[in-house]
């Protein structure tokens, strides 16, 4: 980060070691990213794709809006059904990263990606309701006030929609 | 229709107001809801922001989706509320009088450029595919999104009889270009020109040879329009794009072809012959109706067609070894896939079956 505005001499005076310092400005928990285990890659000879076959004439004789994909993966016998999006081409691929989540939170638990992620969120949520607390009680000094309840509510469209692409 | 049961309708709008509308049209109640969710993300994306005069903001998105659900429940089909129908990775604009693409459709095209992308059948020179009846121009457009990747040299062209679907083909292939789900030079390589495919005068794209001729032309008899087409199809959809005309001249004895739909095919077959296409793929209403089809391919005999072949709703399912075939003429055609027979393939020589997939020894038909 160059604080000043640099002359051309000023650029090429910096020695690396003070060219390598960079700093976070985001609030995002570095670390914790950083140790996030790889995305499961599904081979795809082990993918099978249910064919959701509707009863009745197809074609041009009805238009239907059922872009469901139901993938089951062979070796664990695990399904999953995704039907997040109008694209069937959008939903395969929601559904292979739903399989490949579902399969490792079976076989690593708590140590899978989505039980990592669980819980930094759930840290995050914690660390928010503290300090909306704090806030709330510093606004509210010299009242004796018990009702110290801030909901955080700003998880809860992410968590909603997650929902529906299981459904 | 059956009626639907109060309690499901009871369900419904326990879980949101709007529910029950949408139920007419859906008749179950997950899609529905999936339904619903596509109509609110669009209300909520479209929404118009404007600030009152006290300074608040106001929006009026609720009003929005009350209304798409109104038009919805009058069977209004859900492409035509929301503008668009995806189509592989593409987005497919629609609109009023242009038929809405089909995800039978999809599975066909897409089955299509997966054989002629296959190892042995790389093509090396200008692939040249013609596409009659395109209406929106999806097929194209898809077999472009598909094969450019790993094709040098392209060359699409669809035609149409209708001046509304030449104006929404083009509309979607810029719309594409835009988005990036198409490479920009899809602009050289796809165009789109007015055409009467029944028309006896020549053309520049029927005196021109092309590789591949594909078509979804109208294939629903006037009666099974009556009987079996969905209560939205029949009341918002082209009904030039599902039935054949009557005043379409027929080639042929018109006596076989009276009621039923197949009107289009010996044109077509007789068009395909005249471009020199080494390989013909239409799409059919069902399983009868492709036998039908396979017929006026063998009676054309083995100068002209070396193999026949079925495909079903989804042609790359099921096992590859030992499958399904149909007698058709005395002969033996195969038939690929699960679920309704859905489109007819035919192969032109060696070059031809090289294209999809067929080594020389087991061409059927």
């Amino acid at each position: 980060m160059l604080l000043f505005k640099p002359s051309r001499s000023t650029l090429v005076s910096i020695k690396p070691p003070f060219r390598l310092v960079t700093r976070h400005f985001s609030s995002q928990n570095v670390a914790a990213a950083a140790q996030m285990p790889p995305r499961l890659v599904l081979k795809e000879e082990d993918i099978e794709e249910a064919f959701l076959k509707g009863s009745g004439p197809g074609g041009q004789k009805i238009n239907k809006t059922a872009s469901a994909v139901q993938l089951k993966h062979v070796p664990t016998g695990m399904t999953i059904k995704s039907q997040a999006t109008r694209s069937r081409s959008q939903n395969r691929k929601i559904a292979r990263r739903l399989l490949a989540d579902k399969i490792e939170a079976a076989e690593k638990g708590p140590e899978s990606r989505t039980a990592l992620k669980a819980n930094i969120k759930r840290k995050k949520k914690a660390s928010a309701r503290k300090k909306a607390k704090r806030k709330y009680k510093t606004s509210q000094e010299g009242r004796e006030d018990e009702e110290e309840e801030v909901e955080d509510d700003s998880d809860e469209p992410v968590e909603e929609k997650v929902k529906e692409e299981r459904v | 229709m059956p009626r639907l049961p109060t309690s499901i309708i009871l369900r419904a709008r326990a879980l949101h107001p709007l529910l029950p509308l949408l139920l007419r049209p859906c008749r179950d109640l997950s899609s529905a809801r999936n339904e619903l969710r596509w109509l609110r993300e669009h209300a909520i994306a479209n929404r118009e922001v404007t600030l009152t005069s006290s300074g608040s903001i106001k929006t009026s998105w609720p009003q929005h989706l009350y209304q798409m659900c109104r038009s919805r429940a009058r069977g209004k089909p859900l492409q035509y509320i929301l503008g668009s129908q995806p189509f592989g990775e593409l987005e497919i604009l629609c609109r009023r009088g242009v038929l809405i693409p089909r995800p039978e459709t999809e599975n066909i095209t897409t089955h299509l450029a997966s054989l002629l992308l296959s190892p042995p059948s790389r093509p090396q020179h200008p692939l040249r595919i013609l596409d009659l009846c395109t209406g929106t121009g999806c097929i194209p457009l898809l077999l472009h999104s598909l094969l450019a990747p790993r094709t040098p040299s392209l060359h699409l062209h669809g035609v149409d009889i209708s001046p509304a679907a030449l104006t929404l083909a083009a509309k979607n292939l810029s719309h594409n270009i835009t988005k990036s789900q198409l490479r920009a030079n899809a602009r050289e390589q796809i165009s789109f020109t007015h055409g009467d495919i029944f028309a006896a005068g020549a053309k520049p794209w029927c005196e021109s040879k092309w590789d591949i001729l594909i078509s979804n032309p109208p294939y629903i008899s006037p009666s099974s329009f009556n009987a079996t087409t969905s209560r939205s199809v029949r009341n918002y959809e082209p009904k030039s794009a599902l039935v054949p005309s009557s005043a379409d001249p027929i080639a042929g004895n018109p006596e076989s072809y009276a009621d039923t739909g197949d009107r289009f095919y010996p044109r077509l077959l007789d068009l395909a012959e005249r471009v020199s296409a080494r390989v013909l793929l239409v799409e059919v209403a069902d399983m009868e109706q492709a036998v039908r089809v396979g017929e006026m391919v063998v009676e054309k005999g083995r100068g002209v067609w070396d193999g026949c072949e079925i495909w079903r709703d989804w042609p790359a399912a099921g096992a590859e070894e030992g499958g399904e075939v149909v007698e058709v003429k005395g002969g033996d055609v195969r038939v690929r896939g699960e679920g309704n027979g859905r489109a007819v393939l035919a192969w032109k020589g060696e070059d031809g079956g090289r294209m999809v997939g067929k080594k020389k020894a087991s061409a059927s038909g």
